[in-house]
């Protein structure tokens, strides 16, 4: 006779729950060198549920024990998630205005801090205030990892400079590359490899400024078109170990040859200015004969400044310090760039789990960022911080939980060594932000902007730029005065 | 220990940032109490029913809060219609009846779900810039329980249905049925209703069958789907830019595998639940990857879904166009697939997709005769490449699902057919080889026998209800595991 | 010819098949051609041949070949 059997199906599964949360009580214990987590009495007689992990709760603990020893530097409390969503609104609005005079004002997310008397940016606002009357470019190195790959970020960051300070061009154009690219469309040849200065490290071989480099052998001909999505005065080949018998062609869209130049420079960085007969947009290069060492091309205005992307994806920067001192030197002062703009950090969140690790990441910062200051010499370093970036926990997206420690050294690295530092995760609202910059439509749970969030996070940095920069031409006056 | 009171208040209140899930400790819990109770007065079917009623109502209040008073206004309005239908002899009135019904049903889902698709389009064509003055939300399941209650309606109009039911309890239970509301499976009232009214016994049978189904469906939703959408194809629909063409590629398969696993085990879930309270309601699909063609798709796909629009919107146009042979079928092909389309989503993309859906099935009437001669000459071959072309077919055209807007698609398929690069795979296995492996295993098991499946479950009914329970225990500790496993780091294609 | 024969051929022709025998149990899992299309061709048919003119509402209760069969007796 078959019965009616639901309360004992209760019975049971009730039973067995009972001895695994309140006889083993097995949440945190150990399987496998796994842990286990599960429900614990805790869940049921506490309101809040706490997901950290034991380990991770350490490093949140020391929050307050990282800042900077010279500089008092700004401790901020996590915003409510309703805080948050009329925070990030009211960025969504400011956005869609076009930037007005009254909107250039104090950004509490720059730091532009006075050390041994000196700015950081200064050297960058000098040259600035100087692009009208100079008849030379100067350059602005950005590098990160693919939050700005494909000349994203850098884009919008060189259009906004280039309708207040009237310039033209691209910037620098790697032959070949893994994403499309905003500003312009690149079809290479197959026969086109890469090389990073971080997988094929070679002794003696040169990498060029962003750590890349291209060759077509053993082939002995390839050629590339490009399409440019804006004007430019001037074209650059940057290229290293010529030989006398490589030649470069340039073609027009109707395919005639605008250019012609012998690759046959046997230094290891050389900036070869093509001489394009005509300023056309879309172009063909063809070269023939063994393949020299191609960094890139370039494309830019006869003056005022330019910025160049370089993209690394997935990387978390370190890669770069393998390019020597030296070389960078060398190419800086070829390419007159004088400025470098660093954005590292997403990629190293997975990686920190205790408080050594996360120490290890901020040392590799305060070195990496130091690595470009001594290259520049003089000029002026801004560090872009690490931005929110989330992960699953339990099913639902919550951020790396120590994200805002690593951007406290990070700022810190900056602050103290005389770079600037802009802090983009603060900027989109600190712990928790990407969520809703995911709902909202401004980024990817990952932490990659779109277009609208892009646009967003560019116009304050370059507002924040220009109040820096207003209150540096208040200065020089007064002292002239 | 202290046992916070403000909790039991948290459980009992709708939060709308955090709607109730069957997935979820809260839901464990609140469903215990209610099971208990429910079983206890499972031979009054009054008080079975009230409880049941409760339970519903509180479900849908979690999750939607006060829509569920527009529920309730829905179905007695639907309820009163269909007794009126019903009484009436005269035919004008019950199409008067009819009509009514209609007009308050899919007017009150053009509103809550298309009103803003409406303005975007009017806006786009006449490059006006209405907007609307307030928000509408939408109250959650809406497309599922207007579905529900119109069959009804429908049904008694027919006469299919010959006795419309008397009690409103019963009919509100019907079209709030908790385990269905969400996201289906469009349960007919003639299956449910009757189950209403009779007491039934639930015995180690259902309890076991029930407690396989909910298992299935956690084990396809949380390892299959969830981990290939958090690991993989999420972040690729989510910003295709940052990937290289073969991740978009694969994605387009990972993207239908995601869709199948996630709604398959969705429905076990569901149909297992009801099952556990002593209800059978039909599921929702049956190995649709076995199809071999798209019409054969759609009777394995969704299925409750097809059967309603077949029976409500196909076979009414093709009836009435019946005079013009071929083309009146066509014609009421490509009205369903784009009602069909309308209804997943508010979105172009959509329609898009469900009109891929009707020209391939155009295409199968028109080549009917050739297939039917290829099919004899080649038999294995012939089964093996419509399975393999379907699939393709399937998972190509699920891109349009997964993107925001048709911009994204095209610029998708762009990238993923134009710019493919097939040599990067290997770095790309490399990199993917744990979701690549779990949507391989996941998709050989959808191909093998049925008769295998039923041996191991004919061993399992064999174990005691006892050991059924302590093993469905030890699975939901492992799926909490697995569920808060951290997702796997991003990597990129690096070249 | 009497109604049942007339059907016949209308069967044999619609779902091609020139030996076809209906008979009062048949539905249309017992015919191949017999699909949602051809269905609707036969009806259309039914009504040219026999001059009455079929409801939806009657068609949905068609369940098998002498549900057909007793329709067309009642409507001529």
């Amino acid at each position: 006779m078959e019965k009616h059997k639901p309360i004992f199906f209760i019975f049971y599964l009730l039973s067995f729950f009972f001895v695994i949360i309140f006889i083993l009580k097995i949440n945190g214990k150990f399987i496998f060198d796994k842990e286990i987590k599960f429900v614990s009495i805790d869940n049921f007689f506490k309101k809040e549920k706490d997901t950290t992990s034991n380990q991770e709760k350490t490093i949140l603990s020391k929050r307050l024990e990282v800042q900077s020893d010279s500089i008092k530097l700004p401790i901020y409390e996590p915003k409510s998630e309703s805080e948050l969503n009329v925070y990030i609104d009211s960025l969504i609005n400011i956005s869609k205005l076009d930037i007005n005079e009254s909107d250039i004002k104090p950004s509490p997310f720059l730091y532009n801090y006075q050390i041994n008397g000196k700015y950081p940016l200064d050297s960058f606002f000098e040259k600035l205030s100087n692009s009208d009357s100079s008849n030379k470019l100067f350059r602005i190195a950005h590098y990160g990892d693919s939050q700005i790959e494909g000349d994203r970020m850098t884009f919008e960051l060189r259009k906004l400079f280039q309708s207040k300070f009237l310039c033209e061009g691209v910037g620098y154009i790697p032959m070949r590359d893994i994403t499309d690219p905003v500003s312009y469309i690149r079809k290479s040849d197959e026969s086109w490899i890469r090389y990073t200065v971080f997988t094929n490290k070679i002794k003696g071989f040169s990498y060029g400024q962003g750590g890349s480099v291209y060759r077509y052998a053993p082939s002995l001909k390839s050629s590339l078109s490009l399409n440019i999505l804006s004007s430019y005065k001037k074209a650059y080949l940057y290229y290293g170990y010529g030989s006398d018998s490589c030649i470069l062609d340039v073609y027009s869209s109707k395919h005639k040859l605008l250019a012609s130049h012998h690759i046959n420079q046997k230094s290891k960085f050389n900036a070869l200015d093509l001489n394009l007969s005509s300023n056309e947009t879309i172009l063909e290069f063809v070269f023939r004969g063994p393949s020299p060492s191609v960094y890139g091309l370039s494309f830019d205005g006869q003056k005022g400044i330019q910025f160049d992307n370089y993209g690394l994806r997935g990387q978390a920067g370190d890669g770069l310090m393998l390019i020597p001192q030296s070389e960078l030197i060398d190419i800086y002062s070829k390419t007159n760039t004088n400025m470098a703009i660093v954005q590292f950090g997403g990629n190293v969140v997975q990686g920190i789990k205790n408080e050594k690790s996360l120490n290890f990441y901020g040392n590799m910062y305060k070195n990496l960022y130091l690595h470009f200051k001594s290259a520049l010499n003089n000029g002026s370093v801004l560090i872009i911080g690490i931005n929110d970036v989330s992960r699953s926990v339990n099913g639902i997206y919550e951020s790396y939980p120590n994200i805002s420690e690593m951007r406290n050294l990070q700022r810190k690295s900056a602050v103290e060594n005389g770079m600037a530092f802009f802090d983009i995760y603060q900027l989109m609202g600190g712990e928790n932000s990407v969520k809703i910059w995911n709902e909202k439509g401004l980024a990817s749970r990952d932490g990659h902007y779109s277009d609208k969030g892009r646009a967003i996070v560019c116009k304050e940095i370059y507002k924040a730029l220009m109040f820096e920069y207003k209150k540096y031409l208040t200065r020089k006056k007064l002292v002239h005065e | 220990m202290n046992f916070d009171l403000s909790l039991i208040n948290k459980w009992l209140t709708y939060n709308p940032s955090e709607p109730m899930i069957f997935q979820s400790i809260e839901f464990f819990i609140l469903f215990t109490v209610f099971y208990l109770l429910f079983s206890i007065f499972y031979k009054s079917i009054h008080v079975r029913n009230s409880l049941l009623l409760l339970f519903c109502l509180f479900f849908y209040y979690k999750i939607s809060g006060y829509f569920v008073f527009i529920l309730i206004g829905m179905a007695f309005f639907d309820f009163i219609i269909a007794k009126s239908i019903h009484r009436t002899r005269k035919d004008f009135y019950k199409k008067l009846f009819l009509f009514c019904s209609f007009l308050i049903n899919v007017g009150a889902l053009i509103y809550f779900k298309y009103t803003y698709f409406f303005i975007n389009l009017i806006n786009d064509v006449s490059h006006s810039n209405i907007s609307l003055t307030f928000k509408i939300l939408q109250p959650i399941g809406i497309s599922y329980f207007v579905f529900k209650s119109l069959s009804y309606v429908i049904d008694v109009s027919r006469e299919v249905i010959e006795e419309p039911e008397n009690d409103f309890k019963n009919y509100l239970v019907y079209v709030s049925f908790f385990p269905n509301i969400l996201a289906g499976p469009i349960t007919k009232a003639r299956d449910l209703l009757p189950q209403l009214n009779s007491i039934k016994l639930i015995t180690s049978k259902e309890i076991k069958f029930a407690v396989y189904l909910i298992s299935l469906g956690l084990v396809k939703k949380i390892v299959v789907a969830d981990f290939i959408a958090a690991n993989f194809s999420d972040r690729v629909f989510e910003s295709p830019q940052f990937f290289s063409s073969i991740d978009l590629f694969m994605s387009s398969y990972a993207g239908l595998v995601h869709l199948y696993f996630d709604f398959s085990g969705y429905t076990d879930l569901v149909v297992g639940i009801a099952m556990l309270l002593g209800f059978e309601i039909a599921g929702n699909f049956n190995q649709p990857f076995k199809a071999k063609n798209i019409s054969d798709f759609w009777k394995r796909w969704h299925i409750s879904l097809y059967l309603w629009l077949s029976d409500y919107v196909h076979q009414p146009i093709a009836f009435a166009l019946r005079k013009y042979k071929k083309i009146g079928a066509i014609i009421a092909i490509f009205s369903t697939f784009f009602i069909s389309g309308l209804w997943h989503g508010a979105n172009l993309t959509f329609v898009i997709w469900g009109f891929f859906h009707g020209t391939a099935i155009v295409i199968e009437i028109i080549s009917q005769k050739t297939r039917n001669q290829l099919s004899n000459k080649f038999k294995h071959a012939y089964v093996f490449l419509s399975i393999f072309l379907t699939f393709n077919f399937l998972a190509f055209s699920s891109v349009l699902i997964n993107s925001p807007n048709i911009l994204f698609a095209f610029n998708f398929y762009h990238k993923m057919f134009v710019d493919i690069d097939f040599g990067l795979f290997s770095k790309w296995l490399s990199i993917y080889y744990t979701p690549f492996t779990i949507m391989i295993v996941a998709l050989i098991l959808q191909y093998l026998p049925l008769s295998w499946y039923s041996f191991l479950f004919k061993l399992y009914n064999k174990l005691p209800l006892f050991i059924v329970s302590t093993l469905f225990g030890i699975l939901l500790i492992v799926l909490y595991q697995i569920a808060s496993e951290d997702s796997l780091p991003f990597i990129y294609i690096e070249f | 010819m009497n109604i049942k024969e007339t059907l016949q051929e209308i069967f044999r022709t619609v779902f091609e098949d020139g030996e076809l025998l209906i008979n009062e149990e048949m539905t249309a899992n017992d015919v191949s051609n017999w699909t949602s299309l051809t269905h609707l061709i036969m009806i259309e048919k039914v009504e040219n041949t026999f001059k009455i003119k079929l409801t939806l509402k009657e068609l949905i209760k068609l369940k098998k070949v002498g549900d057909l069969l007793d329709l067309i007796q009642q409507k001529i």
